[in-house]
């Protein structure tokens, strides 16, 4: 094994790449929590210039796997090869399989619309009704 | 990259083992401003969920092995230095799991409250 630990790969990696602040949020509504305000999952800019730079990140799929392995257990993803470069769509959309619950962008089969990625400027600045934001249908 | 194999990392005087600087280091941190809803500096996170006012909930690039990792969380809504009504609020974690860290912050009056900064440190095993 050459590639090491990912977050040795990752410690490299902030001291060689500038941080990017992505463009997009990703807005999303827990289905399992209807009555909760919608969320704003904010990409991290470490983390979008890894993605960007590729052969840091590991493939999407040991994170899905690792859902399912108990605390404590050895986990795949961090010893997993890294992968080649991603595009910002791809990077939001591997950010979204990763930190969202696959409940919201795999498994809701309702009408509304739970999950959408939107531009920042469409985050409201005035958060003083936060708990009552929702996705416009 | 190039990589230094050693055992220990002396002072001249003092000797420690290098497993002792790598398992105190801490394993990830961010620098928040909830107001505006952006990453300002940050380590090993991959995102952070603005969930609802004064909640926050990070997640973690590279997981820690188990949820009882020790989880440090602090902030203030004021962006000062004062010693403002805005820079007294309880910010505390909460449900943390081996892949994310959550905060919820509130004033003295149980109100929530958004952090225009908002720190989170991680210290733990990673997995």
């Amino acid at each position: 094994m050459t590639h090491g630990h990912l977050w040795d790969r990752l410690a490299e990696a902030k001291s060689r790449l500038a941080p990017v602040q992505s463009k997009y949020r990703v807005l999303f509504e827990d289905p399992n929590a209807p009555d909760e305000p919608a969320k704003v999952l904010v990409p991290d800019p470490n983390f979008m210039a890894a993605a960007l730079a590729g052969n840091v990140l590991p493939a999407i799929d040991t994170y899905l796997r690792d859902r399912d392995v108990p605390d404590g257990e050895p986990k795949e993803h961090p010893y997993a090869e890294p992968i080649g470069a991603m595009s910002e769509e791809e990077a939001i959309e591997y950010l979204v399989q990763k930190d969202i619950d696959p409940a919201v962008w795999r498994d809701y089969q309702g009408n509304r619309t739970i999950m959408k990625i939107v531009p920042v400027e469409m985050i409201p600045s005035d958060r003083s009704f936060r708990n009552a934001w929702r996705i416009m249908q | 990259m190039s990589t230094l194999n050693v055992s220990n990392i002396s002072d001249g005087t003092t000797t420690v083992g290098t497993s002792y600087v790598v398992n105190g280091s801490a394993k990830a941190w961010m620098h928040y401003n909830q107001d505006t809803t952006t990453i300002n500096q940050s380590f090993n996170t991959s995102s952070v969920t603005d969930v609802a006012a004064g909640e926050a909930k990070y997640t973690y690039s590279s997981a820690l092995d188990a949820a009882n990792y020790c989880l440090q969380v602090s902030g203030k809504t004021d962006d000062n230095n004062t010693d403002s009504t805005g820079n007294r609020v309880w910010v505390r974690p909460f449900g943390s799991t081996a892949t994310t860290g959550s905060s919820f912050t509130t004033d003295s009056g149980g109100t929530e409250r958004d952090c225009k900064i908002l720190c989170h440190t991680t210290w733990g095993d990673l997995a």
